[in-house]
Order: structure tokens, then sequence, then C-alpha cells
């Protein structure tokens, strides 16, 4: 069951879930490029890293998560008697699909009737069942769905046990490199963000810094930490749809007040200029997962210089076609 | 450069500062235009396979790789001038005397492997017709006894392998490689490779090279 006054993840908690995830084989140790600061002529004293969650298992961090989400379905979900659903046209509804398939789970899809063709086609191809409505029918239609048919709803961005495997990306950042001063991630729901800046805070890393950046046309979280309770996202204007969801969940509201030192905004010429600049270096990475780049890249992340600063590109799920569509 | 040459590398070598003279396709058009212009500007000729300097520097790769990879069993290089293969044999037999060197080369392209088989060095009769920009040179006279002695096998992949590799680095691995790096992840995925000694486990695979005009790659994906 979503709970969206689920309590603060616990150290305990993380640590479990970093366990089931590193387990997993559907979850890799992605690599982390040091020492980047000169190929892409940032200020020489700030020691530039680069985790490179694009190259995870589906092209984006999702998994991560996913695999610890579903150690808590309910058994009937895991012997097929039972349905899970979800709403996502994006990552997340392709690891959720994927990682289903691999169990031999009933899944299925609710995105809205905007989303591409190739996503539904997409998703469809791992055996999850996909159902298109209009994006003010999906919570609704969710609703109905576990109210009439029993179905077992996962929610793609504000679940606690969601939360708790993303944070094994704060552990691998650890492991990667021990003493990072600032770590930035990009931000849509928060689970990322919340689970990541919770796993290093609580390994008593007091002092490192983490900030998660957001399009400036889809800052809930931004703004819902300035009015001190989580909001709704108004007006989305943003190339990044995967930093998009229509709200700021509460429990990732909660956990970016407690762990999170700041919330940062780029605009999407940023986030494109972030993408060519990184195809220049040979990495395929989408806009949305470009957001923390772009940050550093415009000088938005406070006292950098001298500092080790870790950069997560959280997807690469971008064709070439859509990169000469942007880049033009 | 050859009048097929990728506009992004044309770009960046004016970018760099250079100038570009532009010749017709193939090695003797390219050759000759070269003698043309060092003796016409008293410029010295730099082949970018054939000169020593050049082969050590590419062995420097192997170098590097078995510093990160000591347990290697096996390399693989796409091939044209032979310059960085000859490189790598070099320096990586040196390093470990039982790895084994494999060259990838497009099967339109197909001179090594055709001097391999023979035993002699026999250079392409003209220019190929490959989507790999890079492996269109033929291996020279420098290369071509380090290759002959050290080289394991080669393995020719078609065009098809090459673009389906080259869109699997994108898609799936998320790294943005040109076709000529695309025939060597080819040669690795091809049947042939899948019949090498069973002991060949550890398959270090060099991705030389990421200079592609995107909206021309992406209409063959």
């Amino acid at each position: 069951m979503y709970d969206p006054d689920a309590p603060l993840v616990t150290l305990d908690e993380l640590k479990s879930a970093n366990e089931v995830v590193k387990e997993s084989p559907h979850c890799i140790h992605t690599p982390m490029l040091h020492h980047m600061q000169e190929k892409f002529g940032f200020d020489e004293s700030i020691d530039l890293h680069l985790k490179l969650e694009n190259m995870q298992i589906t092209g984006s961090f999702k998994p991560r998560g996913i695999i610890y989400q579903l150690k808590s379905v309910p058994e009937k979900a895991i012997s097929g008697e039972q349905t899970l659903v979800t709403m996502s046209a994006g990552n997340y509804g392709k690891a959720f699909a994927y990682l289903t398939s691999l169990q031999k789970l009933k899944a299925l899809v609710l995105m809205p009737v905007t989303a591409p063709d190739n996503r539904e086609t997409l998703i469809k191809g791992y055996g999850a069942d996909v159902l298109r409505c209009p994006s003010s029918e999906l919570q609704p239609t969710v609703d109905k769905l576990v109210a009439e048919e029993s179905m077992h709803f996962m929610h793609s961005f504000d679940d606690a046990r969601l939360l708790a495997g993303h944070g094994s990306l704060g552990f691998e950042i650890l492991e990667d490199l021990g003493d990072p001063d600032i770590v930035v991630v990009c931000c849509g729901g928060g689970g990322l963000l919340g689970g990541t800046a919770a796993a290093i805070k609580l390994s008593g890393k007091s002092s490192t810094r983490v900030y998660g950046v957001e399009p400036e046309g889809a800052s809930a979280m931004y703004r819902s930490r300035k009015n001190g309770h989580p909001v709704k996202e108004e007006n989305i204007n943003t190339i990044a749809a995967g930093l998009a969801p229509p709200y700021a969940g509460p429990n990732c509201f909660r956990h970016n007040m407690e762990f999170v030192d700041d919330m940062l905004l780029v605009s999407d010429d940023e986030l494109v200029k972030a993408m060519k600049t990184l195809y220049g270096a040979g990495l395929v990475v989408e806009p949305s997962g470009s957001a923390a780049f772009a940050a550093l890249q415009n000088n938005k992340i406070p006292d950098v210089k001298g500092k080790k600063v870790v950069i997560v590109l959280t997807g690469g799920n971008v064709t070439p076609q859509e990169l000469c569509k942007y880049m033009n | 450069m050859q009048s097929i040459s990728p506009q992004i590398k044309v770009d960046a070598v004016r970018g760099y500062g250079a100038t570009v003279v532009f010749c017709e396709r193939g090695e003797k058009a390219r050759q000759e235009m070269a003698d043309k212009v060092a003796e016409e500007e008293g410029a010295i000729f730099l082949s970018s396979a054939q000169h020593p300097d050049v082969i050590a520097g590419q062995g420097t790769m192997a170098v590097e790789l078995l510093q990160q990879v000591p347990d290697l069993d096996a390399i693989v290089a796409s091939v044209s001038g032979g310059g960085m293969v000859a490189g790598i044999c070099i320096a990586a037999k040196h390093i470990k005397p039982s790895i084994k060197i494999y060259a990838g080369e497009p099967i339109n392209a197909d001179d090594c492997a055709k001097s391999f088989a023979a035993g002699k060095r026999i250079p392409l009769p003209g220019p190929p017709n490959t989507i790999a920009d890079g492996n269109v040179a033929s291996v020279g006279y420098n290369t071509w006894p380090i290759i002959k002695d050290y080289l394991e096998d080669v393995v020719t992949v078609s065009e098809e392998e090459i673009i389906q590799a080259t869109r699997l680095m994108w898609e799936r691995v998320k790294i943005c490689i040109e076709p000529s790096a695309g025939t060597a992840v080819a040669a690795v995925l091809s049947d042939k490779f899948k019949a090498i000694p069973k002991d060949v486990k550890k398959v270090g695979v060099i991705l030389s090279g990421g200079n592609l005009d995107i909206p021309k790659i992406a209409a063959l994906f």
C-alpha cells in the first residue's frame, strides 16, 4: 500500500535495501569517471567525478528503487493472482515493465494519451499491459482498479520503499569516492535525490552537501521547500519530461527537507547545452539526466572551488533522432 | 583529407588550426596529394599509421589497458592502416606474451584479412565502400610485418553488423562511438569470434573513436 505519511527512512532500512539491490543481477555498479574537470574546461580547482547511471540496466537509475519496491509487494502479486499497476510513460514505466516481466508478475502501466507511441510499444514489448487515459484520469483510474479489481498500486516516485532502494546510489557513490564534498542529483519526483541524500548523510557524511536540480519549467520541489509544504506542479513547461511529475510527493518532500541541502534550477537551454557537452565527450545522456551537469556548467552550485564534486548522470534514454532534434 | 571524410572531422581539423586539402577517395590519391603538397610547401609528410613513432604512441593504449585490467586474455581493435593494431601487438605481447590480439575489419575493406590468410601484404585494389570511414586504408609496409608476426586473427564483419554494433553501444551502453569503433564491437559479437578458444574469457575492446555525423548515423539506425 502506498503510504503518503511514511516515516523517514532509517540507516538500517537503507542498508537492507542496499543489500537487496547489490545482490540483484538486474542492477549494476555503474562506472564513475574521475577528475573530469579538465575535459570539460571547468575551473581546474574543481575535482569533478561523473556517476554514470545512464549506463544502468534499462538506461536509467530506476531499477535500484523498483528492485526493493518489488520486495514488499503482497504475496498474491508474487503468485500472479494480483496485478501490479503503476502510472508512467517514462523510465519508471520501462524499468517496471522490464523487472516485472523477469519475475513473471502481472503488470499494468497506465500512461497519458499524450505519451509517444514508442513508449507503449516498448513497455508492451516487455510483456506488461498498457492502458492510456487523459492525464487527469490517471489517478482516478488507478484508484478504481485498486478498489474494483484488487490491483496493487506501485507509486512511481513517492513510495518509501522505492526511495530506500534508490538510496543504494548514495552508498555506491561513497564506495567509488570516499569523501565527496558535494553530490548533485537530478530531481523529478525526488525519490533518487531523497534516498541518495539520506544514505550519504546517515552514513556519517554530515559535511557532504547534497543538491537537487529541477527544470525551471517543472520546479515543484524547489517551490515546496520555499513554501514549507509539498505543492502541485503548475504550468509544466520543459523538455525534461522525466523531471516533471504532477506534484511533489509528501514522502519525497519530507526527505528533501531533512537530508537535502538545497534545490537548484536550470533552464531548458542549459539542459540542451549540457546534453551537447556530454555528447561531445561520447556520453549519451537524456535531457532529464543532464540537469545536475547543467547546474555545475552554469555556475549554479555554491562554493565549488577546490571541492570534490560528484555529478550524477541519471539517464540516457534518448534516441539519435531525438538528440538531433534537440541539437538543431 | 578524402572527400568522404565526415564533416565533423573536417571541422575539427580546421578548428584545431590546420589547413585542409581535399583529395579523391582512395589511398593512392591521398598519398599523391600528400606528396604534392609536401613538395610544393616544403612540408614534412607524417604518415597516419606507418611512422614508427605513431605505432609506438598507439601502443600506449595497450599499456594503459593492461594496467587497468592486467588479466585480459585478448584485445580486439579495428584495423585500417594498422598503426593502432601494430602498436597494441608490440606493447601487449611484451607485457603479457600469452595475450591474443584480434583485428576487426569491414568485409568491404578486407585487405588485412586477405593479407593475413595469404601470408603476404595484399593492399586494397581501390577505395573501399564502407560506412566505417576510419577503416578505409590498407595495412602498410611498416605495420604489416608486425601484424603478420603478432596478430592472432582477423575477424571481418558486414556493413549491417557494423551499424548494429554501433547502434547497440548507443542504445544499451550509452556510449557514442563512430562506425570504425563499431567494427571492433561487431567483431566480438560475430559468430567467428564466438568460436575462439574457450580459455579466452576476458576480452578488452578498443572503442577507438566517437567522431561521427549524428544525423547521418541516426538515419542508419
